[in-house]
């Protein structure tokens, strides 16, 4: 079932993006801080993933967690270092974090140079081992997991404590809220899910490089997060759906990945910063009034 | 010397904050009776919502200290100070733009929720609305309550900074400048508003204020700050007399003649 | 590794050089940081245009002062578009938009470059520019090496004299200050922010060119490098300070140069610019010469 496998593989990708996103609209989205470099997180999950199986030879099961808790652990520090900068320079720092770390990734050998490592075993569950349809399920699980960590995120004092923070920091203290530990909690958690991503990445492509988490890749998340529409639930998953759809469909698009990813990014950012989801868009409007006029409240 | 000060809610000792060269307070010593309204005026650039800001924890002292009561509270960073019971409303509204008002004011009560690590809890249970619902009633927001805080026109921005406050269950609550921009009507409202704070909660209150109605009208007691220094202390009718003050606003020629 | 006096010299000598290349972009940075407020991240993608159309230029007539006109003209025009279509509109948009679009700006732009001129390296071997080495006391130098230094530092000097001496750069000054008073004093705002990007991209037109022809090569993403050490740059000068700019890209390529030497072997190349950045932007964010806000 080759065409199968196809489809297949494409969901496999979508989800895995689409929670690496999560984590970063969580940060950005919710929180307001800025992140250029989200993609150092993915690598971070993906290579201590990599090397926990491969050279530890630790099942799975056990890295999956301990990838989402070096990704946080990271995502704490460039917390604290964020919490004395402001938006520009903190932007500039995430840009320089991305570098540094894919400059570490290449340059000691224990992340495996230019080749990176290679030999990632699939997981194995109950003796079988998950390849295709199996791993999907795996990630869809994970997937649906983050969905609900963001729903209850949502609903809880922590979420309103970043809303509160992304719309005025000064108020926020104000009114009781520690920015410093939030922001703290806020790269950390947007770092974690990138970590599990990592992860889900390592063992889905079985081969992991420095070259994966180029600055290029952040942006690429960059773009897929304010698609969708920064601070959604949704947005995330539809972003990353989208923005790896285009190229399939649209065959010319492969060789222009990047061009495409900037370019959406620039004319979003222009003419619908709150993405396709995001309050008051045009899409949202729409089903708004579809769903008004179908008898729902709003 | 004070014994008045011994009841006092909020006291500074020598609390100066200089910017460079800029003396923004220079050595003020006031102190807040608990249950009083308490005025702070002073020309532009007086020092007045720099006081606010040291108190508040916004900015550290470059030298003295704040007591509040019986604390030292100068040097703790501001979401401390507000969970011990002093809140704020800015010269410049900062609502929070995109969210409610029903969900500014619920941010304010979070106040335990959000220390430790008790933030897991969900924040909008029937308890919490009915307490932001009522704070927002009070202020007289109730039907702006869904409506997003960006919409609000600024006399009713000042009302949610109000509540907004209020929702921290303070015992101080720092005013600057909550009838700029207003109608003499809403004006009339807010005083009403601020004089019943104190009368029905027992809220100790201070208050910047640059018309000078307003303050005179609501102050029990007031400071004059003139570029950082206190130059003056009273009752309204004491300062309205005292020719520094007269002088600090008018110039010279004017204290004189007065 | 023992720090002898021709190694120390010859050390110095290539931090200069690594820090003039820098200075190409990070003048630019810091001006329009100074004028919009905005990381002109973009700027660097004009250093890389620049380099290919005065290639390009230069392939066609062999005439290489030709080159660097037509590269001077390009990058100007580029430099307004990218002022007027992407920065002006955005500057009333929350901050990390047109820092959003500057970066994807600068992105897209080398993409579009590969795809042009393709993505492997370009030779651009200019007969007129000497390449003889002469030993100097232990210390080697190359003719390419004086010739670089020599045009980048005439430039500067030039942008130098600009800022310093004419009406133009004074008023560049006062809008870099404070807006709304320069309008008030009868500024027109809009065409000095014009000028700045006009001369700032000539100059990183002409910088990408210069340094393409003195490592013969161009690649698309040859501003790379270069663009995010000049961040470093403007953090560690001040931002929107252009003594501090100059100063900063001199310290960065210096500095940087001997703790590559003495420390490579512990963390990679890169990877000190970018600390000295983080530490700066933590402890001293307004650097050497700027204002502390």
């Amino acid at each position: 079932m080759v065409v199968g496998m196809y489809y297949i593989t494409l969901m496999t990708i979508i989800l895995i993006y689409a929670i690496a996103v999560m984590g970063l609209n969580i940060t950005m989205g919710y929180a307001g801080q800025v992140n250029l470099g989200q993609a150092a997180f993915l690598g971070i999950g993906a290579f201590t993933s990599a090397i926990l199986t491969t050279k530890l030879g630790l099942s799975f099961w056990v890295a999956l967690p301990l990838s989402a808790l070096s990704a946080f652990l990271v995502g704490i520090l460039l917390g604290a270092v964020s919490i004395r900068l402001r938006y520009d320079f903190l932007a500039m720092t995430t840009i320089g974090f991305n570098f540094i770390t894919v400059a570490i990734f290449l340059y000691y050998p224990i992340f495996g140079g230019s080749f990176g490592i290679a030999g990632i075993p699939r997981p194995v569950l109950f003796g079988l081992k998950l390849r295709g349809p199996a791993y999907l399920g795996l990630v869809a699980a994970v997937f649906v997991l983050c969905v609900l960590l963001n729903l209850w995120l949502e609903r809880s004092w922590l979420g309103m404590a970043f809303e509160t923070i992304r719309e005025d920091e000064h108020a926020a203290q104000a009114v009781g809220v520690d920015v410093r530990k939030f922001k703290i909690l806020a790269f950390a958690i947007g770092a974690g899910m990138a970590g599990l991503a990592g992860s889900l990445y390592a063992h889905f492509k079985m081969c992991v490089a420095y070259s994966d988490f180029v600055f290029a890749r952040s942006i690429e998340l960059l773009s897929m997060c304010v698609l969708g529409g920064l601070g959604t639930i949704y947005g995330p998953v539809l972003g990353s759906a989208l923005i790896i759809l285009l190229p399939e469909v649209f065959r010319p698009l492969r060789a222009y990945r990047l061009i495409m990813h900037t370019a959406i990014l620039i004319l979003l950012i222009r003419f619908q910063p709150q993405g396709l989801l995001g309050r008051g868009s045009f899409l949202q409007r729409k089903l708004r009034e579809l769903l008004g006029g179908l008898g729902f409240g709003s | 010397m004070d014994l008045a000060a011994d009841k006092a809610i909020l006291r500074t000792e020598g609390l100066c904050k200089y910017f460079g060269g800029i003396k923004a307070l220079d050595h003020v010593n006031i102190h807040v009776r608990r249950g009083e309204i308490l005025g702070i005026i002073g020309p532009n650039g007086a020092g007045k919502t720099t006081l606010f800001n040291v108190v508040s924890g916004f900015y550290k002292p470059t030298r003295g200290a704040v007591f509040f009561m019986g604390r030292r509270i100068s040097g703790l960073h501001p979401a401390k100070i507000a969970r011990m019971g002093i809140g704020r409303t800015f010269q410049v509204t900062r609502p929070f733009k995109n969210l409610t008002v029903l969900q500014n004011v619920m941010a304010a009560c979070g106040r335990d929720a959000y220390f430790g690590l008790s933030f897991f809890r969900k924040y909008r249970t029937p308890e919490v609305v009915e307490e932001a619902m009522s704070i927002i009633e009070d202020v007289g927001l109730a039907d702006y309550a869904d409506q997003p805080a960006k919409v609000l026109p600024i006399g009713h921005m000042r009302r949610l900074e109000i509540a907004r406050a209020l929702a921290l269950r303070p015992k101080l609550l720092l005013l600057d400048e909550p009838t700029a921009g207003m109608s003499a009507k809403e004006i009339e409202e807010i005083s009403g508003l601020v004089r019943r704070l104190r009368d029905e909660k027992g809220i100790t209150i201070m208050l910047v204020e640059h018309n000078m109605r307003v303050a005179m009208g609501l102050s029990d007691r007031m400071y004059v700050l003139n570029y950082g220094k206190v130059i003056a202390e009273g009752t309204p009718e004491e300062i309205r007399e005292n020719p520094l003050v007269i002088e600090a606003y008018l110039g010279r020629g004017y204290a004189a003649g007065s | 590794m023992e720090l002898t006096l021709p190694l120390f010299l010859q050390l110095i000598l290539q931090g200069l050089i690594m820090g003039v290349i820098y200075a190409t972009i990070a003048l630019g940075l810091t001006m329009v940081y100074g004028l919009l407020r905005i990381l002109h991240i973009a700027h660097a993608s004009v250093y890389t245009w620049g380099a290919y159309v005065a290639l390009t230029v230069y392939l066609a007539t062999h005439n290489i002062l030709l080159a660097i006109l037509a590269c001077s003209v390009v990058c100007a025009i580029v430099g307004i578009l990218i002022e007027r279509g992407l920065y002006l509109p955005m500057l009333d948009k929350p901050a990390y938009v047109p820092l959003i679009m500057s970066v994807a700006t600068y992105l897209l732009m080398c993409e579009l470059c590969a795809n042009v001129w393709g993505h492997y390296p370009l030779g651009f071997h200019v007969a007129e520019l000497p390449r003889e080495s002469y030993n100097v006391g232990g210390v080697i130098i190359g003719t390419h090496q004086l010739v670089l230094l020599a045009i980048i530092s005439g430039l500067i000097v030039v942008l130098w004299l600009i800022i310093n001496r004419t009406k133009a750069g004074l008023a560049s000054r006062a809008v870099a200050q404070d807006q709304d008073v320069a309008k008030v004093m009868g500024i027109n705002v809009r065409k000095i922010v014009d000028f700045n990007f006009i001369v700032s991209s000539i100059l990183a037109g002409i910088g990408g060119t210069l340094v393409g022809m003195y490592y013969a090569e161009l690649k698309p993403y040859m501003g790379d490098v270069v663009a995010y050490k000049a961040l470093v740059v403007i953090v560690l000068g001040g931002l929107g300070s252009v003594p501090g700019a100059i100063v900063g890209s001199l310290i960065l390529g210096v500095a940087e140069t001997f703790l590559i030497a003495l420390f490579g072997h512990l963390l990679p190349r890169e990877a000190f610019a970018f600390i000295i950045m983080i530490v700066l932007l933590l402890f001293r964010p307004q650097g050497l010469f700027g204002r502390a806000e």
